[in-house]
């Protein structure tokens, strides 16, 4: 036992007295009634819609307050309205498929890793942005180095 | 209905902090202050030892537990709940520490008569060493005066580790960092505490 203590350093030693310092005998009492009073002193906790609501409530202006009223259901409003007036989805997809070249490309369309070359074998969305830069590549790939072109096989 | 005393009727398990917590996320208070009974003490003893300032710790202590409490929902049990305190204790305390000014008094509490039954505190006090002469005021006041001239970072190892004798796997889960990182630091920290009480120290 002995020999265990001595073994500790002696500054670690000197440090373990400190656990010997101790708060008042009443600390425990005292801290957790303070904790409790705080705790109670805390506001509710709310939900999103009672924030808005309380936040709706809170604003001084009665015109302040129908202002805001109106711009929500304005907003709502314009989003039923955009929704409404945009064809579904499935609607969109029928009308490219509708083109032969097209269908028959992904009934060929080979089960490969996708890659630039390949023909192409999703639904094409009806505005497709083409940056000019990939459609200028040059045939056969890149030329890197000066080198002869050595194929690279992937399969094991 | 009374509660029946575990200490009284051995029968009656005591509810793990895992119940508790569950208990306290919906409200139920009286699991909070048990959680609050469980480890406040031991909260309490980390930021003072950090800070050396009982009004400070004690402040500090009501403010892990309240934010501890308002981030309940968020506990997500992946460590145990006196990891998730301890955590919240040691940011709240560097943060403290941080906007604090340097060299802010000393607020110390009594040592426990019991020290002087401690067997290291009898063997260094039965060498030819300054320990042997100084009162055990002074001694507390130059180990206070020596933890505070370490880096935060420092101090809570040695705090965590050397006072409250928690293990390095465990601090490191608190501190979020490696069980190698916790050694190091707890390694430096020893040595610069040796420069600082060298008088007591042979």
């Amino acid at each position: 036992m002995k020999n265990e203590r001595e073994s500790i350093p002696e500054v670690v030693r000197l440090l373990r007295l400190k656990r010997y310092e101790q708060p008042d005998a009443d600390f425990d009492a005292r801290n957790a009634a303070a904790i409790r009073t705080r705790l109670a002193a805390l506001p509710e906790r709310k939900g999103w819609g009672q924030r808005l609501w309380g936040l709706f409530e809170q604003t001084p202006s009665p015109a302040l307050r129908y202002a805001a009223v109106t711009a929500l259901v304005a907003l709502v409003g314009v989003n039923v309205l955009t929704l409404s007036l945009t064809p579904p989805r499935e609607a969109m997809i029928s009308m490219t498929n509708e083109t032969p070249a097209l269908a028959q490309q992904q009934a060929e369309a080979p089960s490969l890793a996708p890659t630039n070359d390949m023909p192409e074998t999703y639904a094409k969305p009806v505005f497709v942005f083409e940056y000019p830069a990939i459609r200028s590549a040059p045939q056969g790939g890149t030329q890197y180095g000066t080198g002869p072109v050595v194929p690279v096989r992937f399969e094991p | 209905m009374n509660t029946p005393d575990p200490a009284l009727n051995p029968e009656v398990v005591e509810p793990s902090d895992r119940d508790l917590v569950v208990r306290a996320r919906a409200r139920d208070m009286a699991a909070y202050d048990e959680l609050i009974r469980r480890y406040q003490r031991k909260i309490y003893q980390l930021v003072y030892n950090m800070t050396s300032n009982r009004e400070d710790a004690e402040d500090l202590t009501q403010d892990v537990f309240v934010k501890a409490y308002s981030a309940l929902e968020h506990f997500k049990g992946d460590s145990s709940f006196y990891t998730w305190v301890y955590r919240i204790a040691v940011n709240r305390t560097i943060n403290y520490l941080k906007k604090r000014r340097r060299n802010a008094a000393l607020s110390l509490d009594d040592m426990d008569q019991a020290v002087e039954r401690d067997p290291d505190y009898v063997e260094l006090r039965s060498r030819e060493s300054p320990v042997r002469d100084a009162t055990l005021s002074e001694l507390q006041k130059k180990l206070n005066e020596a933890l505070q001239t370490l880096s935060e970072k420092h101090r809570t190892v040695v705090v965590l580790h050397d006072i409250q004798g928690i293990q390095h796997d465990e601090i490191g889960r608190m501190l979020g960092c490696s069980e190698g990182t916790v050694r190091s630091r707890l390694f430096y920290a020893r040595q610069e505490l040796q420069k600082q009480l060298t008088e007591f120290v042979s």
